[in-house]
């Protein structure tokens, strides 16, 4: 199987790369951009149907909890 | 009681050796490098996680380093009671360990931040910082990318209901506040110490304060606690 994990700071958390970012659109006039948050993309290809060991593997070892949080995707083919 | 220290070596760190040269050859003290494999530390009577970049910092600043052999047996000695400390990346690797609370984010500024700072002395309690007085102002250089320590409301109330600040970023004269906090830290803290006050991690370096031609030697007091 493929999965893509997506690992991300969580809401009240504040986001140094994401803000610097949304300065530099709303400078270059991108003024309808309200938010932009900065994430991490892992993609993962296991032996069989592993949701359970992706899940492990998500919150033990590529998100930090104290600050961050992720989604898991499975991907076709 | 003489002291046997181990300074441990992660792939990617780089201030190892200035922190072993002080242990031995500035504060003649018995010390000894770990490999990050290692799993037999029962020779050593305290640890010192020593600044630089361990596995490249990839996926987080800290966040790979933890789970290296070695790692579970200084966890051991740090439940003991025998001392711990990290500066700055060993810092930042305690933290991803669980042996001190908290989070790193990269600095407020975004960039690296390279430089003599000012920062005060909160707990004079532990076995770090019970030769300075309470309030002193110490000058030790920092750098790090990555140094925007990160604790939430209820966990800050925690620190501060059990002392566990040992240092916070001033000014010259001490002053704490937004404008003499250098990369956006909770509370202004540039060190912390665990609930037992026996494991201490710090973003500032001692070792790079602790002889006169290097401009200051307010550092060396922390890592001669673990000598003597």
């Amino acid at each position: 199987m493929k999965y893509k994990v997506t690992v991300f700071l969580k809401e009240n958390v504040f986001d140094p790369q994401g803000n610097s970012i949304l300065r530099v659109l709303h400078n270059l006039g991108y003024n309808d951009v309200t938010n932009l948050r900065v994430g991490k993309v892992f993609f993962i290809e296991t032996n069989g149907n592993s949701k359970e060991l992706i899940d492990k593997i998500a919150y033990e070892i590529l998100s930090n909890p104290v600050i961050e949080k992720y989604t898991i995707e499975e991907l076709n083919g | 009681m003489k002291r046997r220290v181990g300074v441990v070596v992660f792939p990617g760190v780089n201030c190892d050796m200035d922190t072993y040269y002080v242990i031995k050859d500035v504060l003649k003290g018995d010390v000894r490098y770990v490999w990050h494999t290692e799993t037999d530390l029962s020779d050593l009577s305290c640890i010192v996680l020593p600044g630089g970049f361990s596995y490249g910092d990839y996926l987080r600043a800290g966040g790979l380093a933890k789970f290296s052999p070695v790692m579970r047996e200084i966890k051991k000695m740090a439940e003991k009671g025998y001392p711990v400390i990290g500066i700055c990346n060993g810092f930042q690797i305690l933290v991803e360990a669980g042996l001190l609370p908290g989070a790193f984010l990269k600095n407020k500024t975004l960039t690296f931040i390279c430089k003599m700072q000012y920062i005060k002395v909160v707990n004079n309690t532990s076995i770090f910082t019970k030769g300075y007085k309470k309030g002193e102002v110490l000058r030790i250089p920092i750098a790090h990318g990555e140094g925007n320590y990160y604790l939430d409301g209820d966990t800050l109330k925690e620190v501060l209901d059990n002392d566990q600040i040992a240092f916070q970023y001033c000014s010259e004269d001490g002053t704490v506040g937004e404008e003499f906090n250098p990369n956006g830290s909770t509370y202004h803290i540039a060190g912390i110490l665990n609930k037992n006050k026996n494991v201490l991690g710090m973003m500032p370096h001692p070792e790079r304060a602790s002889e006169m031609i290097l401009g200051s030697v307010d550092g060396a007091k922390i890592l001669k606690a673990l000598v003597d």
